[in-house]
């Protein structure tokens, strides 16, 4: 059994191992700072040390989801991968659920064919049903690997 | 004094500046002195990125951060020139001085998301926000290797 974190960030779920989840909170206001990495919306003064805020939106290619009504279910959630604490904002933050190994299922060619946007295939390690909606699994090691250390100046 | 050992114990003074619309603060170890100028005073050739600045019958690099930070580039009529004491000199030029502030305690920053590692040095609190110290001699090395790069210099 595995426990998965699900947010919901425009219409896609996504499952986020617990291990690199410390916490779900109000959307905390970033300070922009100029001439961030590509990727990063600014930066997040949590448990009084800042943080960077990562725009897994843009991580993920499937565009900016912004509320019209200014009631919304937005949070920051604060993670930390390899011992490096960042946040990013989701536009839902749902139960964790836990999910049976033999309920997981790998990521092939045909999911997102039909689809004008879907999340890069790069940062998903498979998916899981819940509700008659798939739950895709980040990959947040490679997420971490590559907009941390990888990224080169842009 | 917060003894929270994330926060960086480091006392120091910063003038508060404005450049490209932001506030952002300058070390006054580094500063070796601070003009009010019209925008039309002849000592200011202002350019994108480096312009000069006549500074005791010597012209020395003005430095024009909002352009290599990418924030809007317009200067009101009067300007604010900060020539520091290193060796040799050089100038910045900033749209508004909104004083002087001592700070006893520092933020860290998470330098792995800058494009320029340590450009900025830390975040300091200020009126209830935070803005970033910039150290003036590694943004001298970085906008000089940035337009050496587009071809300008």
């Amino acid at each position: 059994m595995k426990q998965f974190f699900v947010v919901r960030i425009g219409r896609f779920f996504f499952g986020i191992s617990t291990e690199y989840v410390r916490r779900a909170l109000p959307v905390i206001p970033h300070v922009d700072v100029p001439l961030l990495k590509e990727h990063f919306g600014g930066i997040v003064l949590y448990n009084k040390r800042f943080i960077a805020k990562l725009f897994l939106d843009s991580v993920l290619d499937i565009g900016l989801y912004r509320q019209a009504s200014s009631v919304t279910t937005d949070s920051t959630v604060i993670f930390e991968v390899s011992g490096v604490t960042f946040c990013a904002t989701v536009n839902e933050v749902l139960p964790v659920m836990p999910v049976e190994e033999n309920q997981l299922f790998a990521v092939d060619d045909t999911h997102g064919a039909q689809e004008p946007v879907f999340p890069k295939k790069e940062y998903l390690i498979g998916y899981f049903e819940h509700r008659q909606k798939r739950v895709y699994i980040l990959d947040m090691p490679r997420i971490f690997q590559k907009n941390f250390i990888a990224s080169p100046p842009n | 004094m917060d003894t929270d050992s994330r926060n960086t114990s480091y006392s120091g003074e910063a003038v508060v500046v404005e450049i490209g619309g932001r506030l952002f603060g300058i070390d006054t170890q580094i500063i070796k002195s601070i003009s009010e100028l019209e925008l039309a005073d002849e000592r200011l050739i202002i350019e994108p990125y480096f312009g000069s600045y006549s500074h005791q019958n010597t012209k020395i690099p003005l430095l024009n951060f909002a352009d290599f930070f990418l924030l809007p580039s317009s200067l009101p009529n009067t300007i604010f020139v900060i020539v520091t004491n290193t060796e040799p000199p050089f100038a910045v030029i900033v749209s508004r001085l909104l004083g002087k502030v001592r700070f006893e305690h520092v933020f860290d920053l998470p330098q792995e998301v800058f494009r320029y590692p340590y450009l900025y040095a830390f975040a300091v609190e200020f009126n209830g926000s935070h803005f970033l110290l910039i150290n003036l001699q590694r943004a001298f090395q970085y906008m000089t290797e940035h337009v050496q790069a587009l071809g300008y210099l």
